[in-house]
């Protein structure tokens, strides 16, 4: 019910009554797109569960036998390709979605585990759990398993991944970080509250101490 | 069935080059998943049992393309490319049992640094020309530049940029490249 008195506050201070109105349709639409594709997953695919404040302003995609389970209050927005792209590789495979996530653009390829914290905000970006995506669907030699390898990955509360991050196999990000634009991280473990810069990522740079990327008061 | 009809696609395209086009050679076996465009009239040969196909999740394709007629470029038997974007102007080389995922191998500048945007005079095969190895993983989003030798049993991460040569066994990642012993990380 949050949502309903979101809306009815913004009616109330508006002054152009048409294009609030085509807003709340926009709205509107989006979470009988949702229900729309909560109903599909229920019947079709029981490996997926959505839970229903569910906003979908671009299409979705969610590809594999793995187990995929996304909280209530997420809402999917438009970008370069898709909305929302999920790829899960084996039946092992889990990935988890917090509650009141903003994706827009993210593809995520899994093949043993992802975790996403609550509130996290995502622009075109790559999660990816494993080096080369291909190689477990056309080798079974022993030769290669190392390759197959992956590690898991732990994504915080309040986190905000900027355009075109690669987030790879083994890295733990705390809470409240913010990644750059264009940065990459790899098998390394952050601290909470840090401006992740770099490809790879080194060491964080607490956001307290950066005055002058704070904006004006 | 999608199998099938992949081992159907590569056969007609190998017809297809049998008659139409001079200059593209291909081994037996290809299996072709997703769309595949060969461009330019220089020399393309590629070995036996091939595999194309797109990354699953996204609409790009692989596109091979030479820029005149002698440029090369030869691949290896049992390669697979996963929407790769290939580009020469020179000569490049590709191993066996090589997969190549979302990545773009380009050897030549296109333009000089001025201001005239000529094409640049100081470009040779020799200077210019990639070579890569055996067994060789190439990660997705990856960008290789030209004069670059990579070595057997060399894994390179997603996201990274190779601006010089990779010794074998070997895992580089990251922008400036990082090289580490394979086996550490993995």
């Amino acid at each position: 019910m949050n949502f309903v008195g979101k809306i009815f506050s913004k009616f109330k201070e508006s002054n152009n009554f048409i294009l609030e109105l085509r807003n709340i349709c926009n709205v509107g639409i989006a979470l009988l797109k949702g229900v729309l594709y909560i109903i599909w997953y229920r019947i079709f695919r029981r490996n997926v569960i959505i839970k229903f404040p569910f906003m979908v302003y671009a299409p979705i995609k969610i590809i594999g036998n793995g187990s995929v389970y996304i909280g209530k209050g997420c809402s999917v927005f438009y970008s370069k390709h898709h909305g929302l792209t999920i790829y899960t590789l084996s039946k092992n495979a889990e990935v988890n979605i917090g509650e009141g996530c903003d994706l827009g653009g993210l593809t995520i390829r899994c093949i043993s585990s992802v975790n996403v914290g609550d509130h996290t905000m995502t622009a075109v970006s790559l999660i990816q759990d494993v080096f080369i995506v291909n190689v477990p669907r056309n080798y079974s030699n022993q030769s290669r398993g190392d390759i197959i390898f992956s590690g898991n990955i732990m994504i915080g509360r309040n986190v905000w991944l900027g355009g075109q991050v690669c987030v790879l196999s083994g890295s733990n990000i705390g809470d409240g970080c913010v990644l750059s634009a264009s940065s990459c991280i790899l098998d390394t473990k952050t601290s909470s509250d840090c401006l992740l810069v770099g490809n790879p990522v080194r060491r964080g740079m607490p956001i307290k101490g950066l005055l002058k990327f704070r904006g004006k008061q | 069935m999608k199998d099938l009809l992949a081992t159907i696609r590569g056969h007609f395209f190998r017809l297809k080059c049998k008659i139409g086009r001079k200059n593209v050679f291909i081994g037996s076996g290809l299996r072709i998943y997703k769309k595949f465009s060969i461009l330019g009239d220089g020399k393309i040969v590629m070995g036996k049992n091939c595999l194309i196909d797109g990354m699953i999740g996204s609409n790009n394709f692989v596109c091979i393309q030479t820029f005149n007629s002698a440029a090369g470029i030869t691949i290896g038997d049992n390669v697979s490319l996963y929407a790769a974007r290939i580009a020469s102007k020179f000569n490049i080389v590709i191993g066996d049992d090589v997969i190549i995922e979302d990545a773009s191998i380009v050897d030549t500048d296109f333009h000089t640094l001025d201001r005239s945007r000529a094409t640049p005079l100081d470009e040779n095969i020799i200077k210019n020309q990639i070579i890569i190895g055996d067994r060789v993983h190439i990660g997705a989003q990856t960008f290789i530049t030209k004069g670059v030798v990579v070595g057997d049993d060399v894994i390179t991460a997603p996201f990274s940029v190779v601006a010089k040569s990779v010794k074998p066994c070997q895992f580089a990642y990251g922008n400036p490249l990082v090289c580490r012993e394979r086996g550490r990380i993995h």
